[in-house]
């Protein structure tokens, strides 16, 4: 491990002029074994920037394995959407660290990757736009339909200081609640159906929730027809970008037990409200859970409700969510221990009573009664 | 067991400086504690330790002096649980407030004398000191030589696709 025999073995690097001083440094001392105890308890940012310190640190095999799987991946969607910001928020921290030491660079927020100001250089980074800007615009983070979310946008709610913005106008500009809008079958206008969707961000035991719901509501007169089923099928199967999107794997995603929830309740003659709901997840996704909510009204008309909730991972924007959390203890301890066993549904968030148009109390909900019970 | 709890045993640094303690105290060290169980007789012959000086060594038997009551090591703990976080009590924290020299003298001793609770302390104090800094930081922090030439610090950004450099 020690200096002098890494520099007098290696002549593919000559030894650099200055003599190592006095006191020398604690890790040129270090057995191999107490390194790895070290690397142990480091973070892949922390491992990685004691990696790039010398070449004895940076061909330590203890410290790779901390940072090289964390660090080096990531650069493009591989499966998961969800992973791929997880992984980019890793690497802008350890890529912050790394510009303190490079102040003529400008740490990108599309590619993510440090640029070089070069005075005689053509236009970027000096003035202008990423060239890659474009290309990661469109990589960004489906949640309904026609919303994306840029990833760096994500980055930077999950990755500010917390002082930078408060909690609630951070995630102010991701949450969505549209109204009804009227969709329908071309070329009949008679079979229409409504739609609405609302996206919900939430910071969760430290952790970045996207909560979206996404309704679709067909109505007694479109349900009457025969063929009903097998059009609502179509509507929420072939058309997942358009009408309802479910993940970027949905293909993946296997309808049957949806359309048999809705055909079973054609065949029931009642006309009383009913309700079911069935909890699923993304087998490429990580991170990802669905609430599928088939609701037949009094008047016959058929709501199909989607919730999916895609946890982001650590997000340092939790700060103020911290100092409600006495206030919310209950709601939060419960939205915990459903988080800790993945089950949602234990939340009440899809209720077997529910069989209004607003289905079910939201987080949000739980919150507030909490909070205005302490007040 | 109160026999042995005031049962005094000598110890003896690699300076050559006898230093006397109780043998509950030294016996979190496994080193000693199997010397003790191998030799018999404690208290009657000090026991060397080759690598640890006085001051090292006066350090190392505060630090079990401190933690004589707590549970003894269990062979089969659980290795995640005690890595996973970078916590260090405050008594612990104090205890580590001296400088780089006796910190690595220390940690070396823990190791040497297989003082696996003291191991731990001393390299989550270094992982704490690496901690939010910068490469360029960490060599200032612990007098690191920057060996690299800048072609190679650049080829190693580009490699690894931290920064594209022209």
């Amino acid at each position: 491990m020690s200096a002098e025999a890494t520099v007098s073995s290696d002549d593919a690097f000559p030894a650099t002029p200055e003599a190592t001083s006095a006191e020398a440094g604690l890790f040129s001392r270090l057995p191999v074994d107490l390194l790895a105890n070290i690397a142990q308890h480091l973070s892949p940012n922390s491992a990685a920037s004691i990696a790039l310190t010398c070449r004895d640190l940076y061909s330590d095999k203890h410290l790779r394995r901390k940072w090289y799987p964390a660090l080096c991946v990531g650069k493009t969607p591989s499966d998961s959407a969800v992973g791929w910001i997880q992984a980019r928020v890793k690497r802008v921290g350890f890529l912050k660290l790394l510009w303190r030491d490079l102040p003529d660079h400008i740490l990108c927020g599309w590619c993510r990757t440090l640029h070089s100001k070069d005075e005689n250089a053509y236009e970027w980074p000096n003035r202008g736009k990423c060239p890659k800007a474009q290309e990661y615009q469109e990589l960004g983070l489906a949640i309904v339909p026609g919303r994306h979310l840029p990833p760096w946008y994500l980055e930077m709610i999950m990755d500010c200081d917390g002082e930078e913005a408060s909690h609630g106008g951070n995630l102010e500009p991701i949450t969505l609640d549209t109204d009804w809008k009227l969709c329908h079958d071309l070329p009949s206008c008679a079979n229409a159906w409504l739609s609405k969707s609302s996206i919900e961000p939430r910071v969760v035991k430290d952790s970045l929730m996207i909560h979206a719901c996404q309704r679709l509501l067909f109505t007694s007169r479109y349900v009457s027809r025969l063929e009903c089923v097998a059009q609502i099928g179509l509507v929420i199967d072939q058309r997942p970008d358009t009408e309802l999107y479910i993940c970027e794997h949905a293909s993946s995603h296997r309808l049957v037990t949806v359309l048999e929830m809705i055909a079973e309740f054609e065949l029931s003659p009642d006309q009383e409200p009913v309700q079911r709901s069935f909890v699923t997840d993304c087998d490429d996704c990580e991170g990802v859970e669905l609430i599928w909510t088939v609701c037949r009204h009094s008047n016959g008309a058929l709501e199909i409700i989607l919730d999916t909730w895609r946890n982001l991972g650590y997000c340092s924007a939790s700060t103020l969510w911290e100092e409600f959390r006495g206030e919310v203890d209950m709601a939060y301890l419960r939205f915990v221990q459903a988080f800790g066993s993945r089950r949602l549904c234990d939340l009440g968030l899809v209720s077997e009573n529910t069989t209004g148009w607003v289905c079910g109390s939201s987080v949000s909900d739980l919150s507030t009664v909490s909070l205005l019970t302490a007040s | 067991m109160s026999s042995t709890d005031e049962q005094k045993i000598i110890l003896v640094s690699s300076d050559g400086v006898n230093i006397e303690t109780a043998r509950i105290i030294a016996e979190r060290s496994m080193l000693i504690k199997n010397m003790i169980d191998d030799l018999g007789n404690p208290g009657e012959e000090p026991i060397p330790i080759m690598n640890v000086s006085e001051a090292v060594l006066r350090k190392v038997l505060e630090w079990c002096d401190h933690h004589k009551k707590d549970a003894p090591p269990e062979k089969d703990e659980d290795a995640e649980s005690r890595k996973k976080t970078t916590d260090i009590e405050e008594w612990d924290q104090k205890f580590m407030q001296v400088d780089q020299e006796m910190l690595f003298e220390i940690i070396l001793a823990a190791n040497y004398m297989d003082i696996k609770a003291l191991l731990d302390v001393g390299c989550k104090t270094v992982a704490n000191m690496i901690k939010g800094k910068s490469p360029e930081e960490i060599r200032k922090t612990f007098n690191i030589q920057n060996d690299f030439t800048p072609e190679e610090e650049e080829q190693i950004r580009r490699e690894n696709e931290w920064a594209e450099d022209r």
